[in-house]
């Protein structure tokens, strides 16, 4: 039988009881509604004539916002969340709307079995209830806490707003990259500089602790006991340890105790260790060095082109060819190559400049400082211990049946890792790897304990001059949220991509 | 301590080794202390069907997965093809391509489609093009009855049909001695049928065969030698006929009251 | 006996008296066999043998020589560990020795050290029978623990005049002591909290589902440090002018939020590998949802994680660590200051401090991760998925 017939044979009794539905969905959308406006205007706005000026006047900021380009993108940007985030509360109303169009449907539905006569007993009207009464209580408590805060800031002087970043900021950062900056610089361009020594640390981070976790994970699986045992040790070690101890290690218990500039350790010469950095010749190119560049990325770029060709000759004629001889060969012999023509024939295209010992430091070069080391020592080290144990369970998960098939074909073991064990091992590996690199990236903010000159290390010098801890803290988890959030899109994308079709 | 009286050995140097596809002489293997394998002597010519059944734990298993260097034997010597299988890992890698092996739980790529779990080897081991590859892999997929699942993956397919894929994924290889470690055991009893027909048809080619199993039925049918191993050691060894109508062993016959019933 | 026309190039064969067993080859087995096989199989696993037992040697002989063979055991001041006659001594573990009393409790008042003593003693006398799988009464244990035990360790830590304790201000807690109370409330409030927030987020419910799922990726997707910040400067902000909450109470309350949001993912995973039969036939049987999940789920479920969920205690415990920054005397936090003694400044004082903090956390991180792991053996009782 199907519904349309059902409906035709509605029964008064069934009408009625719609009926009773409709009329109870619209009381509870009334109460809802009041209850929203009550909570709105008490909680937030103080007063309900006070919520319609305010709405006004944000709805209006907003626009002005939207306009108003001085300052620079932060401070812009700053101006728009700022008035976007005073207009919360109505944001809430999209849900109430939502809340209502299910409660709608629900009068609407067609129920293969009348339903409860109470529509208190009825599973569909209690979810949605339910969800209501917690919506509802929860918004007055966020409602509560945002209405206190921008109370608590008034009363203290400091509206909410991120127009403070567009002021000098009067300090100076020992590690700036990319940017130009000077303590005349903005707060605003001195977070930017804390913005990417996060990023670069954190990239560097991630490859040093990708390297040493694979060796480590793969020393585990060895069949040499000692190297096992070693690499168990290792795991065991730094899992167990706070990172903070081990930044404060490798700050205070390594780097420091270092000789001064004056009895600096000298390697090669050229570079020189103490306890003020890593000094190191700093290359300064000339105009023709782009040549020595380009025959760099033309080598990639040749490589990758060559790398399909050879796959498509061996699928079409089974012949082999040494692609990472011949690509090593390109990406780093072309260069040389070029570097090689340049020097010849318009002199060498990179001279360095050395440090120098003057007075009680090094002058010139480049310097790493040592924050940099100890962050980059102590994360990568710490991160390779749990990417050590995800690498061994990702390849102990292909089960060795797997292996014995393909050495049975006649695969080499060389053959057999690259065709069968690594690409099942890597979907095992991949998702919680991106995790890690994702943790070391958010622990790189620990470099705030060692004054290494991060995000949240410039953000807190901004936030103790300004004074300006809701805009700074704010800032702080948009940027790693968004970081996160990007990441695990990536990562629900991989999953999906790479699944393994089952029945 | 060896009992060369009845031992087969004194038969060896009656072949010549053109003739022999596999030739093991004083085999001795041990799992820590544990004796699995104890002076096997088996001589099989080329075009033979040898099944091989015993209880399990009986060294059955272990027996073809020496062969083929999966396990490594510590005492006597083992000739596949004429090529001795010692340390040498490039002999080793000769001799597997040579010899094709079944296993009990199929053992597929799950990454990989039925197609290119079939081309995988001849393609990388024999450096064959592609579409020759394919070509050869879709032949074997006819000859096992299942070219219609090429494109799918192994998880889409049931035992029966994964056991036939991983049989064409050997004889892709065209080798020249298959292997087979109890085929059917992890398969449904209707599922059995199909996978025992494919290799009915595969003895029916000449394919020298070595296979351990316990399906009588399929002994009888092809086998031109059943070997029956317990603890280790060969025990009887007789044409199906004569080992099913008139075993001579105590254990034998122990073994066979218990398994045809 | 049926005559064999066919010529075979093989003869039949049987044998009656079977082969005994024989020793392997002396080389394969035993200690040598084993050494063989595990170390020295061929060149390249002896050259990695030699070149990971010479590691071993250095490490180990270094870490021996500092810490205990060229090491200061007693002293005054800092005199006792500056090098003597030029020659560098090894761990300063007199300058550990006279600060020990603040590493372990900060500034408690000394003679109300009992107090805390005590507690640590009931608390152990709870736990330790609660971990054995094999004591009685775990109903009743747990009770005790969960319940009175917190008030118990309140009054007592905190103290009430009124019982004759006088007060001791959380300013004048630290060392190890914060440390374990952080540790130990964030770890009591975060699993609760976390399987709720793990139910609501595979809620069908889909505004509930969206709450939890927000709840959750925030604070996974922000660094602890900042929410330490947060708690610390704009906890005070959100509340109504009049109200003040203590310094320890807040970054407690972020932990513990940090925490849970890790802890419900953990629990998220357990509940999806339950298989879905479970759920059909607990319904089958007419339990309601809370029956449902408190007796036939949540059980399955939370077993099937006790490691993920101990790897979250560790975390939490490890992260502790993080309030220093926050200016608070945990047990790093209150190490780190003594450092700055000028009484006990010298070159050993730094590494011997470190070396200690990284045994008291390995103990306490080891021993949980130990745990688990006999746990997770112990309870082994099914679902091979």
């Amino acid at each position: 039988m199907s519904t349309t017939t059902l409906r035709m044979q509605e029964t008064s009794a069934e009408h009625a009881a719609r009926t009773r539905r409709f009329w109870l969905v619209m009381a509870l959308g009334a109460l809802s509604f009041l209850l929203f406006f009550l909570a709105a205007s008490s909680f937030y706005y103080k007063s309900p004539t006070g919520m319609f000026a305010d709405l006004a006047g944000w709805l209006a900021a907003i626009g002005a916002a939207l306009v108003n380009f001085q300052g620079g993108f932060l401070v812009w940007l700053g101006r728009l969340v700022t008035a976007v985030v005073n207009i919360a509360p109505m944001f809430s109303l999209i849900f109430f709307i939502g809340m209502g169009y299910r409660l709608w449907r629900w009068v609407q539905e067609e129920h293969p079995r009348p339903a409860s006569a109470n529509p208190l007993f009825d599973r569909h009207f209690r979810g949605i209830f339910s969800e209501l009464v917690v919506f509802t209580a929860l918004a007055a408590f966020i409602w509560w806490i945002v209405g206190n805060t921008v109370d608590n800031l008034h009363r203290l002087g400091k509206p909410p707003g991120f127009d403070f970043l567009g002021a000098t900021a009067g300090f100076g950062i020992n590690q700036v990259l990319f940017l130009e900056y000077a303590e005349t610089s903005s707060y605003g361009k001195a977070i930017l500089v804390g913005l990417i020594n996060t990023i670069v640390l954190s990239l560097a981070g991630i490859v040093l602790a990708t390297v040493l976790g694979f060796i480590i994970g793969i020393m585990r699986l060895s069949s040499n006991w000692v190297i096992a045992r070693i690499a168990e040790a290792y795991v065991e070690f730094f899992r167990n340890v706070p990172l903070l101890l081990q930044i404060f290690i490798w700050y205070n218990a390594v780097l420091k105790p270092l000789p001064g500039p004056r009895q600096s350790l000298v390697v090669a010469d050229a570079v020189f260790i103490n306890n003020r950095g890593v000094y190191s010749p700093k290359p300064i190119f000339t105009d023709a060095w782009w040549i020595v560049v380009a025959a760099f990325v033309i080598g990639i770029v040749a490589s990758w082109f060559i790398a399909r060709w050879a796959h498509r000759r061996q699928m079409q004629t089974g012949q082999p060819f040494p692609v990472l001889r011949t690509a090593l060969l390109l990406i780093f012999g072309l260069p040389l190559l070029a570097y090689g023509l340049v020097s010849l024939f318009a002199g060498p295209p990179v001279s360095f400049d050395y440090p120098e010992l003057r007075g009680f430091n090094y002058q010139g070069g480049m310097r790493i400082i040592p924050e940099f080391i100890a962050m980059l020592m102590a994360l990568s080290i710490y991160t390779a211990a749990f990417i050590a144990e995800i690498v061994r369970a990702g390849i102990q998960a292909v089960p060795h049946g797997q292996t014995e098939a393909a050495l049975a074909l006649g695969l080499t073991r060389g053959q057999k890792m690259r065709l069968v064990v690594v690409p099942q091992a890597l979907r095992v590996i991949i998702p919680p790897l991106t995790s890690q690199y994702l943790n070391l990236t958010k622990n790189s903010s620990l470099a705030v304990a060692i004054a290494y000159p991060d995000l949240v290390a410039v953000g807190g010098i901004v936030l103790n001059q300004s004074g300006r801890e809701l805009e700074i803290i704010a800032l702080w988890m948009l940027i790693y949220l968004s970081l996160s959030l990007a990441t695990s899109a990536f990562m629900n994308w991989y999953n999906a991509k790479m699944k393994l079709v089952e029945r | 301590m060896s009992t060369t009286s009845n031992n087969t050995s004194a038969i060896a140097s009656a072949a010549s080794t053109d003739e022999l596809a596999v030739q093991m002489i004083d085999v001795n293997k041990w799992y820590g202390e544990f004796h699995v394998l104890r002076d096997i002597n088996l001589e099989v010519f080329r075009g033979e069907r040898i099944v091989i059944c015993g209880p399990s734990g009986s060294g059955k298993s272990t027996l073809i997965r020496c062969i083929n260097r999966l396990e490594e034997h510590q005492a006597g010597r083992i000739i596949v093809n004429g090529t001795e299988l010692t340390e040498d890992v490039k002999k080793i890698e000769e001799i597997r391509r040579e010899v094709g092996m079944v296993f009990q739980h199929f053992n597929l790529f799950p990454h990989l489609t039925v197609l290119e779990n079939c081309t995988l080897a001849p393609i990388w081991v024999r450096r064959m093009p592609k579409k020759e590859a394919e070509e050869i892999a879709m032949h074997f997929l006819e000859k096992v009855h299942i070219p219609e699942q090429a494109h799918k993956y192994p998880g889409q397919l049931s035992g029966g049909q994964q056991q036939r894929v991983a049989i064409a994924r050997s004889l892709c290889m065209q080798p020249q001695i298959m292997l087979f470690d109890e085929p059917t055991s992890a398969l449904d009893p209707e599922m059995i049928k199909e996978v025992l027909e494919v290799m009915v048809e595969l003895a029916e080619t000449g394919m020298t065969m070595l296979v351990v199993t316990h399906e009588m039925g399929f002994a009888r049918q092809v086998a031109d030698r059943v070997i029956f191993m317990d603890q280790g050691q060969i025990v009887e060894m007789n044409t199906p006929e004569e080992f099913f109508t008139n075993p001579q062993s105590e254990r034998t016959k122990l073994f066979l009251s218990q398994i045809l019933h | 006996m049926p005559a064999t026309t066919k010529k075979l190039p093989w003869q039949p064969f049987h044998r009656n008296d079977m082969l005994p067993p024989k020793p392997p080859p002396p080389a394969t087995t035993g200690v040598l066999g084993w050494l063989r096989r595990n170390l020295f199989s061929n060149w390249w696993n002896t050259l990695l043998t030699l070149l990971g037992l010479w590691f071993i040697w250095v490490v180990a002989s270094s870490l021996i020589e500092f810490a205990l063979i060229k090491a200061v055991w007693t002293g005054e001041d800092r005199n006792a560990c500056l090098p003597k006659d030029g020659v560098e001594v090894g761990a300063c573990w007199a300058y550990v020795n006279a600060k020990f009393n603040q590493f372990m409790d900060g500034f408690y008042p000394a003679d109300q050290e009992w107090r805390y003593l005590t507690v640590y003693a009931v608390g152990i006398a709870l736990l330790v029978p609660l971990l054995i799988p094999k004591v009685p009464w775990k109903g009743l244990n747990a009770l005790l623990l969960f319940g009175a035990y917190p008030v118990l360790a309140y009054l007592l830590l905190y103290g009430a005049p009124s019982l004759g304790l006088p007060i001791v201000e959380t300013t004048q807690w630290g060392g190890l002591l914060l440390t374990l109370v952080i540790a130990s409330v964030g770890i009591v409030i975060s699993l609760p909290l976390g399987i709720v927030f793990a139910l609501g987020r595979r809620s069908q419910l889909p505004v509930i589902r969206f709450l939890s799922i927000a709840f959750i990726e925030f604070w996974r997707g922000v660094p602890l440090i900042t929410v330490l910040f947060m708690s610390s400067v704009m906890l005070p902000l959100f509340l109504p002018e009049d109200v003040t909450l203590d310094k320890v109470v807040r970054p407690l309350v972020g932990v513990a939020l940090f925490a849970a949001a890790y802890m419900a993912e953990v629990v998220r995973g357990g509940l999806q590998a339950i298989p879905k039969g479970q759920y059909e036939a607990a319904q089958a049987l007419g339990l309601t949802y809370w029956q449902m999940m408190g007796l036939i789920i949540l059980p399955q479920a939370l077993k099937l994680v006790i490691p993920g969920i101990v790897n979250t205690f560790i975390g939490l415990f490890k992260d502790t660590s993080l309030v220093s920054i926050i200016g608070l005397f945990d047990l790093l936090g209150i190490v780190q200051t003594s450092l700055a003694d000028a009484k006990w400044s010298t070159p050993t004082t730094a590494p011997t401090a470190y070396l200690f903090l990284a045994l008291v956390y390995f103990f306490f991180c080891y021993g949980m991760s130990r745990y688990s792991l006999f746990m997770e053996r112990h309870l082994h009782t099914g679902h091979k998925r």
